[in-house]
């Protein structure tokens, strides 16, 4: 078996559920708010501002603090790094699979 | 977060958010709708002589009012996006929680292959005209066949890739109802009115009854 359909060779900034599941909705649109991310993932808000903040040191997602109305709003967004580590994850994650499939 | 993940899942979950109450759908059908209108006029003799006439006698004020059409219908589309987004913020996202949807809803593959499919019919239609097989009237039929063609193998591959059944149903009628306009002996503005008719009332169905349903469900999330 070739060494990238290994574990190890995945992205460990992706490679964790929370900051998966986070990433996954976010490639599904150009960008979600704090409290559709809350829903989707079904992460707690302490986890979810948690991984955001790592996300966002990392520059895989762009996090936008406003107003929507009188109401404070955060939007999140997928960077063009994050899109790519995205594409590039679930490439390694197909192949990973595909493999193990095979044995 | 202890069930196993499933990633794609989610992506495909919030891609779908955009075409699940419906809005997406009535919005494309009105669009349909104007364009086959706007196209059946162009293309009819009344339209070409109204154009030409306007062109020789105001060339200037044609111009500018073309433009002036084509931006409308511009800020129409966008527009309607703007609606649609203030609709579903107020009452169908407010607890959920709010998305700006994709801008380009159709993945690479789908949009690649309608656009093959619709070649080869172009292509298939001037090979039998040559031959000698066929009218002009209908290789310009086969234009519009064609593109309806193209719109029904757009919405199978959303509906494929989205796991939307709705959206397959849509294609399979739309894209065989649109095939069946180049064996109807019409002219290439009728076939135009044809093609609108076809989209508007399948996209409008098809919006209609996911609007239902997306009430429908609203309604026994709030009254148990």
């Amino acid at each position: 078996m070739a060494d990238f359909t290994l574990p190890s060779k995945f992205d460990r900034m992706i490679h964790q559920p929370v900051r998966l599941a986070i990433i996954a909705v976010l490639a599904g649109c150009e960008s979600a708010d704090f409290t559709y991310l809350l829903n989707a993932t079904e992460i707690n808000k302490g986890t979810l501002s948690k991984s955001l903040s790592a996300l966002e040191e990392v520059e895989y997602v762009e996090i936008t603090k406003g107003y929507k109305g009188k109401i404070p709003n955060t939007s999140v967004k997928l960077t063009v790094k994050g899109k790519r580590a995205f594409t590039k994850y679930r490439r390694q994650y197909r192949r990973f699979i595909d493999s193990v499939g095979d044995k | 977060m202890e069930k196993k993940l499933d990633f794609e899942g989610l992506t495909r979950q919030t891609r779908r958010l955009d075409f699940e109450d419906g809005l997406t759908d009535l919005q494309v059908g009105v669009v349909f709708l104007v364009m086959s209108l706007a196209a059946a006029f162009i293309f009819s003799t009344a339209g070409l002589t109204w154009f030409t006439k306007a062109l020789i006698l105001q060339p200037d004020i044609t111009k500018v009012a073309l433009v002036g059409i084509f931006g409308c219908f511009i800020l129409v589309a966008f527009g309607s996006r703007r609606l649609i987004a203030r609709v579903r913020r107020e009452y169908f996202w407010k607890d959920r929680g709010e998305i700006v949807p994709l801008p380009v809803g159709v993945d690479r593959w789908v949009s690649v292959l309608s656009v093959a499919v619709f070649l080869i019919l172009m292509l298939l239609g001037l090979w039998v005209l040559l031959q000698g097989g066929s009218d002009d009237e209908a290789i310009m039929r086969l234009l519009v066949a064609a593109s309806g063609v193209g719109t029904g193998i757009i919405y199978l591959g959303m509906g494929r890739s989205l796991r939307l059944n709705r959206y397959l149903l849509v294609g399979i009628i739309g894209g065989l109802l649109s095939g069946v306009l180049f064996f109807i002996p019409l002219t290439f503005s009728e076939s135009w009115l044809g093609l609108g008719a076809i989209w508007t009332t399948v996209l409008l169905i098809s919006g209609l009854y996911a609007l239902r349903r997306t009430r429908l469900s609203m309604f026994e999330v709030n009254h148990g």
